[in-house]
């Protein structure tokens, strides 16, 4: 009993502090992305007074919208995501114009591009919704469709690491060494990386089904997956003979 | 702990993603034939993949 009656003002800390999470991860998630994104913009000599004043006003709808979460999520929804994303590409685009963009160094490019995704995932649905109002809600309206198996816990670990191995395709071409090839290196990395995570999301799939296991368990490998084996061969020997060959 | 298929899937998707990174990397270094070469086998590796998932459904996909 003492022990309960302990825990208890933890616990109204606890569900308060949920309570509030969706708010305060919108919040830091539209912060970082103002402040790696727009605020060099509003800082910067070179950019005109329209677009440091679209700049700054771009934090207004950023930080209003998160704390109308809990009171009227539609509106939240408008106000920071739609208003946001407006006047902050209205705020690029006006940089582009005065020349700001071609100034910005790639390390801030690729961190401004993680913050954007950061602030979509702290937007998604449902998590966007308080935790309070997601248990009260009815089956079903907030979550979709069910899913009618979980799936193993090392499955989410294969979709992250898939994710995490696009990621690093998308980061690679920039450090090619001749700017000419750029273009064309991007458009090689974009594919990789699309090949990863889809076959990443397909291999996380079927780790979550269910197998009826009759007799001795089979490999699955059949004449068509022996196949494309064969030309994995013979393609690697290509390489290795180029390898060598190029010493 | 994963099953036989989603361990051979595994493997696969190991293999496809080291020759896509060593084959983006040494495009990135002017080595072409080596980095194409590296693609394709990447690209055959995730064709296997595929099909060996197509397998362990049964064949339902």
């Amino acid at each position: 009993m003492p022990a309960e009656t302990a825990s208890k003002p933890s616990q109204q800390l606890a569900r308060r502090l949920r309570a509030r999470s969706a708010m305060l991860r919108c919040t830091l998630a539209a912060l970082a992305a103002w402040i790696i994104t727009l605020m060099p913009l509003a800082t910067s000599g070179r950019s005109s007074a329209l677009g440091r004043t679209l700049a700054v006003l771009s934090l207004g709808p950023g930080i209003a919208g998160a704390q109308l979460i809990a009171r009227n999520h539609r509106m939240a929804r408008h106000v920071g995501v739609t208003a946001f994303l407006a006047v902050s590409v209205a705020a690029w685009a006006w940089a582009s114009k005065d020349g700001v963009l071609a100034t910005l160094d790639i390390f801030r490019s690729m961190l401004g591009a993680l913050a954007w995704i950061v602030f979509a995932v702290a937007w998604s649905h449902p998590w966007s919704v308080g935790d309070e109002d997601l248990a009260r809600a009815p089956e079903g309206e907030t979550s979709g469709l069910k899913p009618r198996r979980r799936p193993p816990a090392y499955a989410v670990g294969v979709a992250v690491l898939g994710a995490a191995a696009a990621l690093s395709c998308l980061a690679a071409p920039w450090f090619v060494t001749e700017p000419s090839r750029g273009v064309l290196a991007h458009a090689v990395a974009t594919g990789c990386a699309v090949a990863l995570i889809t076959s990443a999301a397909t291999v996380a799939v079927t780790a979550g089904r269910e197998r009826k296991e009759e007799g001795k368990p089979r490999l699955p490998i059949d004449r068509r997956v022996v196949n494309t084996m064969l030309f994995m061969l013979l393609v690697g020997a290509m390489i290795l003979a180029v390898f060598f060959t190029s010493r | 702990m994963p099953d036989r298929v989603t361990g051979v899937l595994l493997l696969f998707y190991g293999v496809a993603t080291a020759a896509f990174a060593v084959g983006l990397y040494a495009l990135a270094r002017g080595v072409d034939l080596l980095g194409v070469l590296l693609l394709v086998f990447g690209g055959l590796a995730l064709r296997a993949l595929t099909q060996a998932a197509r397998l362990g459904d049964g064949g339902m996909r």
